[in-house]
């Protein structure tokens, strides 16, 4: 018999978990800032919230030839 | 009486600052796991093993880490009795409600048929007193689909180490073996869980 149980369960939200533990709304949003873990990204910084640039790099056609 | 979570875990370990790094091991490696620690701290008052009893029936699996069994520093000196006390009464509720299921974990091994020769038959999950050795020891444990690997597990707790100050700073605790500080320790675990292993 395998030693290893197997889960199948989800893991909670953490909007779940805070509420399972007990901790109110601000102060469960200050813990998860406080280990970076509310941060969407292209949340924060210059810019944020604008459209992702996209840079195509050109590629050569054909390998260089001596 | 309500239905056990199954993401409930109930952590059964010896609260003392030796064991910190340990603590901080389990419940990182549990939330990466996908688990909610549940524990006896902040536990009190005069009907305290009714409340136990009651949070051992709330989870759905539980660890008990029977590795503390030396006798303490302070006199008289004591060994520590609550943790085999505990995995007793989850024995006695497992026996009734299989769904619940226990695992023993132990630093060193073959201590437990000397510590507790009634366990002969069951196979402690032996953590060799590390961090990482923890880590790989959940990961024995238990199976899910999207496991997290123990370097990914590694790197959360680095990262749950260096945010203790401040969460022990935020609660106005000098210890972590408290119950807001473990409260905030497990939401950081999940959140860590969601920073780097996404929601499942």
């Amino acid at each position: 018999m395998s030693r290893r149980t197997k889960l199948e369960f989800e893991p909670l939200s953490l909007e779940e978990t805070a509420k399972q533990l007990g901790i109110p709304q601000q102060r469960a949003q200050r813990i998860l800032s406080l280990i970076g873990a509310d941060v969407v990204p292209g949340s924060r910084g210059r810019r944020a919230g604008k459209p992702r640039i996209v840079r195509y790099k050109l590629t050569r056609k054909s390998p260089r030839t001596p | 009486m309500p239905k056990p979570k199954q993401q409930r875990v109930f952590l059964n370990i010896p609260y003392d600052e030796q064991f910190e790094r340990t603590y901080l091991a389990y419940v990182t490696a549990l939330s990466a796991m996908g688990f909610l620690p549940r524990a006896t701290l902040g536990i009190g008052g005069n009907r305290r093993l009714d409340r136990i009893a009651t949070l051992i029936e709330s989870c759905s699996y539980s660890i008990h880490d029977l590795s503390r069994v030396q006798l303490n520093r302070s006199a008289p000196r004591t060994p520590r009795f609550n943790m085999p006390f505990e995995l007793g009464l989850a024995v006695a509720w497992a026996r009734a409600n299989p769904q619940h299921k226990w695992f023993v974990f132990e630093s060193l091994n073959r201590r437990l048929a000397k510590s507790m020769s009634d366990l002969d038959g069951t196979d402690p999950y032996i953590h060799d007193g590390t961090v990482r050795g923890v880590m790989r020891e959940v990961c024995n444990a238990f199976v899910r689909p999207n496991q997290p690997t123990v370097p990914q597990m590694m790197t959360m707790y680095r990262d749950l180490r260096r945010s203790v100050p401040k969460i022990l700073h935020n609660a106005g605790a000098r210890s972590l073996f408290t119950a807001r500080a473990f409260s905030d320790l497990c939401l950081a675990a999940a959140g860590l869980r969601t920073k780097y292993l996404g929601r499942g």
